[in-house]
Protein backbone atom coordinates (compact mmCIF):
# COMPACT_ATOMS: atom_id res chain seq x y z
CA UNK A 1 0.00 0.00 0.00
CA UNK A 2 2.83 2.35 0.93
CA UNK A 3 4.55 1.61 -2.40
CA UNK A 4 1.39 2.32 -4.36
CA UNK A 5 1.00 5.63 -2.56
CA UNK A 6 4.66 6.45 -3.28
CA UNK A 7 4.20 5.72 -7.00
CA UNK A 8 0.95 7.69 -7.11
CA UNK A 9 2.52 10.71 -5.42
CA UNK A 10 5.59 10.36 -7.63
CA UNK A 11 3.43 10.42 -10.76
CA UNK A 12 1.52 13.48 -9.61
CA UNK A 13 4.77 15.20 -8.65
CA UNK A 14 6.36 14.47 -12.04
CA UNK A 15 3.21 15.72 -13.75
CA UNK A 16 2.92 18.88 -11.65
CA UNK A 17 6.58 19.72 -12.16
CA UNK A 18 6.55 19.24 -15.94
CA UNK A 19 5.97 22.82 -17.06
CA UNK A 20 8.09 25.85 -16.17
CA UNK A 21 8.19 29.41 -17.53
CA UNK A 22 10.19 28.55 -20.66
CA UNK A 23 8.00 25.67 -21.70
CA UNK A 24 4.88 27.75 -20.99
CA UNK A 25 5.97 30.61 -23.25
CA UNK A 26 7.37 28.47 -26.07
CA UNK A 27 4.46 26.05 -26.15
CA UNK A 28 1.72 28.70 -26.20
CA UNK A 29 3.57 30.65 -28.90
CA UNK A 30 4.13 27.49 -30.94
CA UNK A 31 0.34 27.08 -30.91
CA UNK A 32 -0.18 30.73 -31.92
CA UNK A 33 2.22 30.49 -34.86
CA UNK A 34 1.64 26.96 -36.12
CA UNK A 35 -1.65 25.73 -34.65
CA UNK A 36 -1.48 22.00 -33.96
CA UNK A 37 1.39 21.43 -36.39
CA UNK A 38 4.06 21.08 -33.70
CA UNK A 39 2.13 18.74 -31.40
CA UNK A 40 4.28 15.87 -32.62
CA UNK A 41 7.32 17.58 -31.15
CA UNK A 42 5.72 17.43 -27.68
CA UNK A 43 5.50 13.65 -28.15
CA UNK A 44 9.10 13.42 -29.40
CA UNK A 45 10.37 15.50 -26.45
CA UNK A 46 8.29 13.59 -23.91
CA UNK A 47 9.50 10.17 -25.12
CA UNK A 48 13.05 11.58 -24.97
CA UNK A 49 12.75 12.77 -21.38
CA UNK A 50 11.11 9.45 -20.45
CA UNK A 51 14.04 7.51 -22.00
CA UNK A 52 16.76 9.54 -20.28
CA UNK A 53 14.80 10.11 -17.06
CA UNK A 54 14.27 6.36 -16.70
CA UNK A 55 17.93 5.70 -17.51
CA UNK A 56 19.24 8.25 -15.01
CA UNK A 57 16.86 6.96 -12.29
CA UNK A 58 17.85 3.34 -12.98
CA UNK A 59 21.57 4.15 -12.90
CA UNK A 60 21.09 6.07 -9.63
CA UNK A 61 19.08 3.21 -8.11
CA UNK A 62 21.64 0.55 -9.07
CA UNK A 63 24.88 2.41 -8.45
CA UNK A 64 23.79 5.14 -6.00
CA UNK A 65 25.87 7.41 -8.22
CA UNK A 66 24.41 10.52 -9.85
CA UNK A 67 24.77 11.80 -13.41
CA UNK A 68 27.75 14.10 -12.86
CA UNK A 69 29.81 11.31 -11.33
CA UNK A 70 29.49 9.49 -14.67
CA UNK A 71 30.11 12.61 -16.72
CA UNK A 72 33.46 13.07 -15.00
CA UNK A 73 34.25 9.36 -15.10
CA UNK A 74 33.33 8.79 -18.76
CA UNK A 75 34.10 12.13 -20.40
CA UNK A 76 37.26 12.88 -18.42
CA UNK A 77 38.09 15.86 -16.24
CA UNK A 78 38.42 18.48 -19.02
CA UNK A 79 35.24 17.74 -20.96
CA UNK A 80 33.49 17.04 -17.67
CA UNK A 81 34.48 20.43 -16.27
CA UNK A 82 33.23 22.21 -19.40
CA UNK A 83 29.95 20.30 -19.15
CA UNK A 84 29.70 21.30 -15.50
CA UNK A 85 30.25 24.99 -16.29
CA UNK A 86 27.78 24.95 -19.19
CA UNK A 87 25.17 22.93 -17.26
CA UNK A 88 25.36 25.19 -14.24
CA UNK A 89 25.20 28.30 -16.40
CA UNK A 90 22.02 26.94 -18.04
CA UNK A 91 20.58 26.09 -14.60
CA UNK A 92 21.49 29.54 -13.30
CA UNK A 93 19.74 31.26 -16.21
CA UNK A 94 16.69 29.04 -15.84
CA UNK A 95 16.60 29.71 -12.08
CA UNK A 96 16.85 33.46 -12.77
CA UNK A 97 13.97 33.30 -15.25
CA UNK A 98 11.81 31.40 -12.75
CA UNK A 99 12.55 33.97 -10.00
CA UNK A 100 11.60 36.79 -12.37
CA UNK A 101 8.48 34.86 -13.40
CA UNK A 102 7.47 34.33 -9.75
CA UNK A 103 7.93 38.06 -9.02
CA UNK A 104 5.66 38.88 -11.99
CA UNK A 105 3.03 36.43 -10.71
CA UNK A 106 3.16 37.93 -7.20
CA UNK A 107 2.70 41.37 -8.73
CA UNK A 108 -0.33 40.12 -10.68
CA UNK A 109 -1.79 38.57 -7.54
CA UNK A 110 -0.99 41.22 -4.92
CA UNK A 111 0.51 44.25 -6.70
CA UNK A 112 3.67 46.00 -5.53
CA UNK A 113 7.15 46.78 -6.75
CA UNK A 114 8.62 44.14 -9.06
CA UNK A 115 12.14 44.33 -7.65
CA UNK A 116 10.92 44.16 -4.06
CA UNK A 117 8.84 41.13 -5.00
CA UNK A 118 11.88 39.53 -6.66
CA UNK A 119 13.80 40.07 -3.42
CA UNK A 120 10.95 38.56 -1.37
CA UNK A 121 10.91 35.62 -3.79
CA UNK A 122 14.61 35.08 -3.15
CA UNK A 123 14.04 35.11 0.63
CA UNK A 124 11.04 32.78 0.28
CA UNK A 125 13.01 30.25 -1.81
CA UNK A 126 16.01 30.35 0.54
CA UNK A 127 13.77 29.72 3.55
CA UNK A 128 11.86 26.91 1.82
CA UNK A 129 15.01 25.01 0.86
CA UNK A 130 16.63 25.65 4.23
CA UNK A 131 13.70 24.48 6.36
CA UNK A 132 11.85 21.87 4.29
CA UNK A 133 13.03 18.34 3.61
CA UNK A 134 13.66 17.18 0.06
CA UNK A 135 10.51 15.05 0.10
CA UNK A 136 8.38 17.93 1.40
CA UNK A 137 9.68 20.28 -1.31
CA UNK A 138 9.04 17.67 -4.00
CA UNK A 139 5.50 16.98 -2.82
CA UNK A 140 4.36 20.52 -2.02
CA UNK A 141 5.52 22.17 -5.25
CA UNK A 142 4.85 19.15 -7.48
CA UNK A 143 1.33 18.60 -6.18
CA UNK A 144 0.31 22.27 -6.03
CA UNK A 145 1.78 22.70 -9.52
CA UNK A 146 -1.17 20.51 -10.55
CA UNK A 147 -3.32 23.65 -10.28
CA UNK A 148 -1.94 24.23 -13.79
CA UNK A 149 -4.48 21.60 -14.87
CA UNK A 150 -6.86 24.56 -15.21
CA UNK A 151 -5.13 25.05 -18.59
CA UNK A 152 -6.12 21.50 -19.59
CA UNK A 153 -9.72 22.24 -18.63
CA UNK A 154 -9.54 25.52 -20.59
CA UNK A 155 -8.16 23.73 -23.67
CA UNK A 156 -10.96 21.17 -23.50
CA UNK A 157 -13.54 23.94 -23.02
CA UNK A 158 -12.31 25.72 -26.16
CA UNK A 159 -13.53 22.70 -28.14
CA UNK A 160 -10.60 21.73 -30.36
CA UNK A 161 -11.23 19.97 -33.64
CA UNK A 162 -10.07 16.51 -32.56
CA UNK A 163 -9.39 15.27 -36.10
CA UNK A 164 -7.06 18.10 -37.08
CA UNK A 165 -5.51 17.94 -33.63
CA UNK A 166 -4.81 14.22 -34.09
CA UNK A 167 -3.10 14.96 -37.41
CA UNK A 168 -0.76 17.31 -35.54
CA UNK A 169 0.72 14.31 -33.74
CA UNK A 170 2.08 12.95 -37.02
CA UNK A 171 5.59 14.35 -37.66
CA UNK A 172 5.45 16.55 -40.74
CA UNK A 173 6.80 19.71 -42.31
CA UNK A 174 3.74 21.83 -43.12
CA UNK A 175 3.20 24.07 -46.14
CA UNK A 176 4.31 27.54 -45.07
CA UNK A 177 4.37 30.86 -46.89
CA UNK A 178 8.05 31.82 -46.87
CA UNK A 179 11.50 30.35 -46.29
CA UNK A 180 11.70 32.45 -43.15
CA UNK A 181 8.57 30.67 -41.83
CA UNK A 182 10.31 27.31 -42.27
CA UNK A 183 13.25 28.54 -40.19
CA UNK A 184 10.86 29.75 -37.48
CA UNK A 185 9.12 26.36 -37.57
CA UNK A 186 12.49 24.61 -37.16
CA UNK A 187 13.44 27.00 -34.34
CA UNK A 188 10.23 26.26 -32.44
CA UNK A 189 10.68 22.51 -33.00
CA UNK A 190 14.20 22.66 -31.53
CA UNK A 191 13.16 24.97 -28.67
CA UNK A 192 10.20 22.74 -27.76
CA UNK A 193 12.45 19.68 -27.73
CA UNK A 194 14.91 21.51 -25.51
CA UNK A 195 12.28 22.92 -23.16
CA UNK A 196 10.87 19.44 -22.56
CA UNK A 197 14.28 17.70 -22.32
CA UNK A 198 16.02 20.37 -20.22
CA UNK A 199 19.16 18.67 -18.84
CA UNK A 200 18.54 19.80 -15.26
CA UNK A 201 15.53 17.50 -15.15
CA UNK A 202 17.68 14.37 -15.40
CA UNK A 203 20.38 15.70 -13.06
CA UNK A 204 17.73 16.54 -10.50
CA UNK A 205 15.74 13.34 -10.99
CA UNK A 206 18.76 11.08 -10.48
CA UNK A 207 20.01 13.05 -7.49
CA UNK A 208 16.48 13.01 -6.07
CA UNK A 209 16.37 9.21 -6.42
CA UNK A 210 19.54 8.99 -4.32
CA UNK A 211 18.09 11.48 -1.80
CA UNK A 212 15.04 9.20 -1.56
CA UNK A 213 17.32 6.21 -0.90
CA UNK A 214 16.47 4.29 -4.06
CA UNK A 215 18.02 0.84 -4.61
CA UNK A 216 17.47 -1.75 -7.38
CA UNK A 217 14.08 -2.62 -5.90
CA UNK A 218 12.91 0.90 -6.89
CA UNK A 219 13.55 0.34 -10.61
CA UNK A 220 9.95 -0.53 -11.46
CA UNK A 221 8.68 2.38 -9.38
CA UNK A 222 11.09 4.66 -11.28
CA UNK A 223 9.85 3.31 -14.60
CA UNK A 224 6.17 3.83 -13.80
CA UNK A 225 6.77 7.34 -12.44
CA UNK A 226 8.64 8.59 -15.49
CA UNK A 227 6.39 6.95 -18.08
CA UNK A 228 3.03 7.86 -16.53
CA UNK A 229 4.08 11.12 -14.83
CA UNK A 230 5.86 12.66 -17.80
CA UNK A 231 3.15 11.47 -20.24
CA UNK A 232 0.45 13.13 -18.16
CA UNK A 233 2.69 16.21 -17.85
CA UNK A 234 2.84 16.29 -21.64
CA UNK A 235 -0.95 16.64 -21.62
CA UNK A 236 -0.41 20.04 -20.07
CA UNK A 237 1.99 21.01 -22.87
CA UNK A 238 -0.58 19.85 -25.45
CA UNK A 239 -3.24 21.93 -23.68
CA UNK A 240 -1.03 25.02 -23.78
CA UNK A 241 -0.52 24.57 -27.51
CA UNK A 242 -4.28 24.21 -28.06
CA UNK A 243 -4.86 27.42 -26.07
CA UNK A 244 -2.28 29.18 -28.26
CA UNK A 245 -4.00 27.96 -31.41
CA UNK A 246 -7.63 28.51 -30.42
CA UNK A 247 -7.59 31.43 -28.02
CA UNK A 248 -4.56 33.64 -28.71
CA UNK A 249 -4.03 33.16 -32.47
CA UNK A 250 -7.47 34.54 -33.49
CA UNK A 251 -6.88 37.53 -31.19
CA UNK A 252 -3.48 38.17 -32.86
CA UNK A 253 -1.74 37.96 -29.48
CA UNK A 254 1.68 36.35 -29.06
CA UNK A 255 1.92 35.98 -25.28
CA UNK A 256 5.23 37.23 -23.90
CA UNK A 257 4.22 37.37 -20.24
CA UNK A 258 2.85 34.75 -17.83
CA UNK A 259 -0.12 37.02 -17.09
CA UNK A 260 -1.21 36.94 -20.71
CA UNK A 261 -1.24 33.14 -20.68
CA UNK A 262 -3.50 33.24 -17.59
CA UNK A 263 -6.12 35.26 -19.48
CA UNK A 264 -7.36 32.14 -21.29
CA UNK A 265 -8.56 30.37 -18.11
CA UNK A 266 -9.93 33.74 -16.93
CA UNK A 267 -11.96 34.09 -20.13
CA UNK A 268 -13.50 30.65 -19.65
CA UNK A 269 -13.80 30.33 -15.87
CA UNK A 270 -13.78 33.93 -14.64
CA UNK A 271 -11.77 35.30 -11.72
CA UNK A 272 -11.34 31.90 -10.09
CA UNK A 273 -9.90 30.48 -13.30
CA UNK A 274 -7.44 33.36 -13.33
CA UNK A 275 -6.42 32.92 -9.70
CA UNK A 276 -6.02 29.13 -10.02
CA UNK A 277 -3.88 29.62 -13.15
CA UNK A 278 -1.66 32.19 -11.41
CA UNK A 279 -1.27 29.99 -8.31
CA UNK A 280 -0.51 26.93 -10.46
CA UNK A 281 2.19 28.87 -12.27
CA UNK A 282 3.52 30.17 -8.93
CA UNK A 283 4.05 26.64 -7.60
CA UNK A 284 5.33 25.28 -10.92
CA UNK A 285 7.86 28.13 -11.34
CA UNK A 286 8.90 27.93 -7.67
CA UNK A 287 9.45 24.18 -8.01
CA UNK A 288 11.56 24.75 -11.13
CA UNK A 289 13.60 27.51 -9.41
CA UNK A 290 14.33 25.21 -6.47
CA UNK A 291 15.17 22.28 -8.76
CA UNK A 292 17.62 24.42 -10.74
CA UNK A 293 19.35 25.85 -7.66
CA UNK A 294 19.66 22.40 -6.11
CA UNK A 295 20.78 20.95 -9.45
CA UNK A 296 23.62 23.48 -9.60
CA UNK A 297 24.69 22.44 -6.10
CA UNK A 298 24.31 18.72 -6.87
CA UNK A 299 26.36 19.02 -10.07
CA UNK A 300 29.28 20.86 -8.55
CA UNK A 301 29.38 18.69 -5.41
CA UNK A 302 29.15 15.45 -7.36
CA UNK A 303 31.80 16.54 -9.83
CA UNK A 304 34.34 17.48 -7.17
CA UNK A 305 33.40 14.63 -4.85
CA UNK A 306 32.09 16.79 -1.99
CA UNK A 307 29.48 15.57 0.49
CA UNK A 308 26.06 16.41 -0.90
CA UNK A 309 22.35 15.93 -0.26
CA UNK A 310 19.47 17.82 1.28
CA UNK A 311 19.20 15.01 3.83
CA UNK A 312 22.63 16.02 5.17
CA UNK A 313 22.69 18.86 7.68
CA UNK A 314 24.72 21.92 6.60
CA UNK A 315 27.51 20.97 9.02
CA UNK A 316 28.01 17.66 7.15
CA UNK A 317 27.79 19.11 3.64
CA UNK A 318 28.70 22.81 3.99
CA UNK A 319 29.88 23.35 0.40
CA UNK A 320 26.74 21.75 -1.03
CA UNK A 321 24.46 23.98 1.06
CA UNK A 322 26.51 27.05 0.28
CA UNK A 323 26.35 26.20 -3.44
CA UNK A 324 22.54 26.22 -3.68
CA UNK A 325 22.37 29.47 -1.75
CA UNK A 326 24.89 31.03 -4.15
CA UNK A 327 22.84 29.77 -7.10
CA UNK A 328 19.72 31.52 -5.75
CA UNK A 329 21.57 34.75 -4.99
CA UNK A 330 23.29 34.91 -8.40
CA UNK A 331 19.99 34.13 -10.14
CA UNK A 332 18.27 36.94 -8.23
CA UNK A 333 21.11 39.33 -9.08
CA UNK A 334 20.53 38.61 -12.78
CA UNK A 335 16.88 39.60 -12.31
CA UNK A 336 17.81 42.73 -10.32
CA UNK A 337 19.62 44.01 -13.44
CA UNK A 338 16.14 44.50 -14.93
CA UNK A 339 16.49 41.91 -17.67
CA UNK A 340 13.22 40.42 -18.95
CA UNK A 341 12.83 36.89 -17.46
CA UNK A 342 11.21 35.57 -20.62
CA UNK A 343 14.20 36.70 -22.70
CA UNK A 344 16.53 35.02 -20.19
CA UNK A 345 14.64 31.76 -20.47
CA UNK A 346 14.73 31.86 -24.28
CA UNK A 347 18.51 31.97 -24.19
CA UNK A 348 18.75 29.37 -21.44
CA UNK A 349 16.60 26.93 -23.40
CA UNK A 350 18.66 27.28 -26.56
CA UNK A 351 21.87 27.09 -24.53
CA UNK A 352 20.57 23.95 -22.78
CA UNK A 353 20.18 22.02 -25.98
CA UNK A 354 23.79 22.70 -26.87
CA UNK A 355 24.88 20.84 -23.72
CA UNK A 356 22.35 18.00 -24.01
CA UNK A 357 24.73 15.69 -25.94
CA UNK A 358 27.43 16.22 -23.31
CA UNK A 359 24.94 15.20 -20.63
CA UNK A 360 23.33 12.22 -22.28
CA UNK A 361 26.35 10.51 -23.85
CA UNK A 362 28.03 9.60 -20.51
CA UNK A 363 24.66 8.42 -19.26
CA UNK A 364 24.19 6.19 -22.30
CA UNK A 365 27.67 4.75 -21.87
CA UNK A 366 27.16 4.06 -18.16
CA UNK A 367 23.64 2.70 -18.67
CA UNK A 368 24.75 0.04 -21.15
CA UNK A 369 27.83 -1.01 -19.14
CA UNK A 370 27.02 -4.51 -17.86
CA UNK A 371 30.11 -4.51 -15.61
CA UNK A 372 28.62 -1.58 -13.79
CA UNK A 373 24.89 -2.11 -14.11
CA UNK A 374 24.82 -5.94 -14.08
CA UNK A 375 21.37 -7.25 -15.03
CA UNK A 376 19.98 -3.70 -14.97
CA UNK A 377 21.98 -2.47 -17.98
CA UNK A 378 20.06 -0.90 -20.89
CA UNK A 379 17.86 -3.39 -22.73
CA UNK A 380 17.43 -3.30 -26.50
CA UNK A 381 14.61 -0.74 -26.36
CA UNK A 382 16.44 1.68 -24.05
CA UNK A 383 19.58 1.21 -26.18
CA UNK A 384 17.92 1.90 -29.53
CA UNK A 385 15.86 4.82 -28.25
CA UNK A 386 18.83 6.23 -26.34
CA UNK A 387 21.12 6.28 -29.38
CA UNK A 388 18.36 7.53 -31.69
CA UNK A 389 17.71 10.44 -29.32
CA UNK A 390 21.41 11.07 -28.99
CA UNK A 391 21.66 11.57 -32.78
CA UNK A 392 18.54 13.78 -32.70
CA UNK A 393 19.82 16.04 -29.92
CA UNK A 394 23.23 16.32 -31.62
CA UNK A 395 21.49 17.62 -34.77
CA UNK A 396 19.32 19.94 -32.66
CA UNK A 397 22.39 21.16 -30.75
CA UNK A 398 24.17 22.07 -33.98
CA UNK A 399 21.10 23.83 -35.37
CA UNK A 400 20.00 25.67 -32.21
CA UNK A 401 22.26 28.75 -32.21
CA UNK A 402 22.16 29.40 -35.98
CA UNK A 403 18.36 29.16 -35.84
CA UNK A 404 18.24 31.52 -32.85
CA UNK A 405 20.19 34.12 -34.84
CA UNK A 406 18.49 33.61 -38.22
CA UNK A 407 14.96 33.78 -36.77
CA UNK A 408 15.63 36.66 -34.32
CA UNK A 409 14.75 34.40 -31.41
CA UNK A 410 11.82 32.78 -33.22
CA UNK A 411 10.12 36.00 -34.26
CA UNK A 412 10.64 35.53 -37.97
CA UNK B 1 51.40 19.08 -22.70
CA UNK B 2 49.59 15.76 -22.25
CA UNK B 3 46.94 14.54 -24.68
CA UNK B 4 44.30 15.05 -21.98
CA UNK B 5 45.18 18.67 -21.28
CA UNK B 6 45.46 19.37 -25.03
CA UNK B 7 41.90 18.06 -25.46
CA UNK B 8 40.74 20.23 -22.59
CA UNK B 9 42.16 23.37 -24.17
CA UNK B 10 40.75 22.51 -27.61
CA UNK B 11 37.29 22.03 -26.06
CA UNK B 12 37.63 25.20 -24.00
CA UNK B 13 38.63 27.25 -27.06
CA UNK B 14 35.75 25.80 -29.11
CA UNK B 15 33.26 26.62 -26.37
CA UNK B 16 34.69 30.13 -26.00
CA UNK B 17 34.45 30.61 -29.79
CA UNK B 18 30.77 29.63 -29.76
CA UNK B 19 30.01 32.02 -26.88
CA UNK B 20 32.01 34.89 -28.46
CA UNK B 21 30.37 34.32 -31.88
CA UNK B 22 26.87 34.45 -30.38
CA UNK B 23 27.73 37.56 -28.35
CA UNK B 24 29.26 39.21 -31.45
CA UNK B 25 26.24 38.35 -33.61
CA UNK B 26 23.87 39.82 -31.01
CA UNK B 27 26.00 42.98 -30.57
CA UNK B 28 26.32 43.55 -34.31
CA UNK B 29 22.58 43.12 -34.80
CA UNK B 30 21.88 45.57 -31.93
CA UNK B 31 24.24 48.23 -33.28
CA UNK B 32 23.49 48.03 -36.99
CA UNK B 33 20.68 50.12 -38.53
CA UNK B 34 17.18 48.66 -38.50
CA UNK B 35 16.46 46.49 -41.51
CA UNK B 36 13.01 45.96 -42.98
CA UNK B 37 12.78 42.66 -41.07
CA UNK B 38 13.80 44.25 -37.76
CA UNK B 39 11.18 46.94 -38.20
CA UNK B 40 8.50 44.40 -39.10
CA UNK B 41 9.29 42.42 -35.95
CA UNK B 42 9.04 45.51 -33.73
CA UNK B 43 5.70 46.35 -35.37
CA UNK B 44 4.51 42.76 -34.82
CA UNK B 45 5.38 43.07 -31.12
CA UNK B 46 3.48 46.36 -30.87
CA UNK B 47 0.49 44.82 -32.64
CA UNK B 48 0.51 41.94 -30.14
CA UNK B 49 0.70 44.40 -27.19
CA UNK B 50 -2.20 46.46 -28.57
CA UNK B 51 -4.34 43.36 -28.99
CA UNK B 52 -3.28 42.09 -25.55
CA UNK B 53 -4.34 45.41 -24.01
CA UNK B 54 -7.69 45.41 -25.82
CA UNK B 55 -8.43 41.86 -24.67
CA UNK B 56 -7.36 42.71 -21.12
CA UNK B 57 -9.85 45.57 -21.05
CA UNK B 58 -12.64 43.40 -22.49
CA UNK B 59 -12.07 40.72 -19.90
CA UNK B 60 -11.78 43.25 -17.08
CA UNK B 61 -15.04 44.91 -18.07
CA UNK B 62 -16.63 41.46 -18.18
CA UNK B 63 -15.54 40.89 -14.57
CA UNK B 64 -13.06 38.15 -15.46
CA UNK B 65 -9.99 39.71 -13.81
CA UNK B 66 -9.19 41.28 -10.48
CA UNK B 67 -8.33 45.01 -10.26
CA UNK B 68 -4.77 44.15 -9.13
CA UNK B 69 -4.27 41.81 -12.08
CA UNK B 70 -5.62 44.40 -14.49
CA UNK B 71 -3.40 47.21 -13.16
CA UNK B 72 -0.24 45.06 -13.01
CA UNK B 73 -0.75 43.42 -16.40
CA UNK B 74 -1.46 46.82 -18.04
CA UNK B 75 1.70 48.21 -16.42
CA UNK B 76 3.77 45.33 -17.77
CA UNK B 77 2.40 45.68 -21.28
CA UNK B 78 3.15 49.42 -21.16
CA UNK B 79 6.74 48.68 -20.14
CA UNK B 80 7.07 46.44 -23.18
CA UNK B 81 5.51 49.07 -25.44
CA UNK B 82 7.91 51.71 -24.09
CA UNK B 83 10.85 49.40 -24.65
CA UNK B 84 9.81 48.94 -28.30
CA UNK B 85 9.26 52.69 -28.63
CA UNK B 86 12.76 53.34 -27.29
CA UNK B 87 14.26 50.88 -29.77
CA UNK B 88 12.38 52.46 -32.66
CA UNK B 89 13.33 55.99 -31.61
CA UNK B 90 16.98 55.33 -30.88
CA UNK B 91 17.80 53.16 -33.88
CA UNK B 92 18.75 54.49 -37.25
CA UNK B 93 16.98 52.88 -40.18
CA UNK B 94 17.98 52.26 -43.75
CA UNK B 95 16.77 55.20 -45.95
CA UNK B 96 14.15 53.14 -47.78
CA UNK B 97 12.32 52.36 -44.52
CA UNK B 98 12.84 55.64 -42.67
CA UNK B 99 9.25 56.77 -43.33
CA UNK B 100 7.95 53.45 -42.04
CA UNK B 101 10.10 53.81 -38.92
CA UNK B 102 8.65 57.26 -38.24
CA UNK B 103 5.13 55.94 -38.73
CA UNK B 104 5.87 53.07 -36.33
CA UNK B 105 7.20 55.54 -33.74
CA UNK B 106 3.95 57.51 -34.03
CA UNK B 107 1.80 54.42 -33.52
CA UNK B 108 3.96 53.25 -30.61
CA UNK B 109 3.57 56.68 -28.96
CA UNK B 110 -0.21 56.49 -29.33
CA UNK B 111 -0.16 53.01 -27.87
CA UNK B 112 1.92 54.11 -24.91
CA UNK B 113 -0.46 57.04 -24.25
CA UNK B 114 -3.45 54.68 -24.36
CA UNK B 115 -1.89 52.55 -21.64
CA UNK B 116 -1.21 55.70 -19.57
CA UNK B 117 -4.90 56.57 -19.65
CA UNK B 118 -6.18 53.09 -18.79
CA UNK B 119 -6.97 53.28 -15.11
CA UNK B 120 -8.46 56.77 -14.97
CA UNK B 121 -12.18 55.91 -15.19
CA UNK B 122 -14.65 53.23 -16.22
CA UNK B 123 -15.89 55.39 -19.10
CA UNK B 124 -12.35 55.96 -20.34
CA UNK B 125 -11.74 52.22 -20.10
CA UNK B 126 -14.74 51.50 -22.30
CA UNK B 127 -13.35 53.90 -24.91
CA UNK B 128 -9.78 52.63 -24.67
CA UNK B 129 -10.64 49.08 -25.73
CA UNK B 130 -11.84 50.02 -29.24
CA UNK B 131 -8.98 52.53 -29.62
CA UNK B 132 -6.44 49.82 -28.82
CA UNK B 133 -8.16 47.51 -31.30
CA UNK B 134 -7.91 50.20 -33.98
CA UNK B 135 -4.21 50.68 -33.23
CA UNK B 136 -3.73 46.91 -33.38
CA UNK B 137 -5.44 46.87 -36.78
CA UNK B 138 -3.26 49.70 -38.11
CA UNK B 139 -0.13 47.95 -36.87
CA UNK B 140 -1.28 44.69 -38.43
CA UNK B 141 -1.78 46.40 -41.81
CA UNK B 142 1.67 47.92 -41.58
CA UNK B 143 3.17 44.56 -40.62
CA UNK B 144 1.50 42.88 -43.62
CA UNK B 145 2.72 45.60 -45.94
CA UNK B 146 6.28 45.04 -44.81
CA UNK B 147 6.30 41.28 -45.50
Amino acid sequence: MKNILEVFLGILTAMGGFVEIGELVFTVNAGVKFGYKLLWMVVVGTVGIIVFGEMSGRIAAVSSQPVFYFIRQRAGYGAGLLTLIAANLASLLTCAAEIGGIAILLKLLFGGNYFLLAFLTLVFLLLVVWFLSFQAIERIFGLLGLLMLVFVAAAFWLGPDWTSMASGFIPSVPQLETTSDYFVYAYFAVALLSSIMLPYETYFYASGGIEDGWNPSAINQNRIIVIVGFSLGALLAVALMIIGALYFAPLLIEPQMPGTAAMAPAFLFGKWGLIIALLGMFFAFSGAAIENALTGAYNISQFFGWNWGKYRVPKDAPRFHLAWMIMFVLAALIIFTGVDPVEVVEYSIVFSIVILPLTYLPMLLAGRDTDYMGPYANGWLAGILGWAYFVLICIAALAAIPLLIITHGGKG
Amino acid sequence: MTKRSRHFWIEAVLLALVVVSVAAAITVSELSPLTKDDLRLEIADLRSFAQDGAQLINQHLAGQTTQTFFDSQAEQIKLKVDSSLKTLRNSSAKPEIETDRQQAVGLAQQLSSEFDRLSTSQLELERSGPRLKTLGKQLREMEERMK
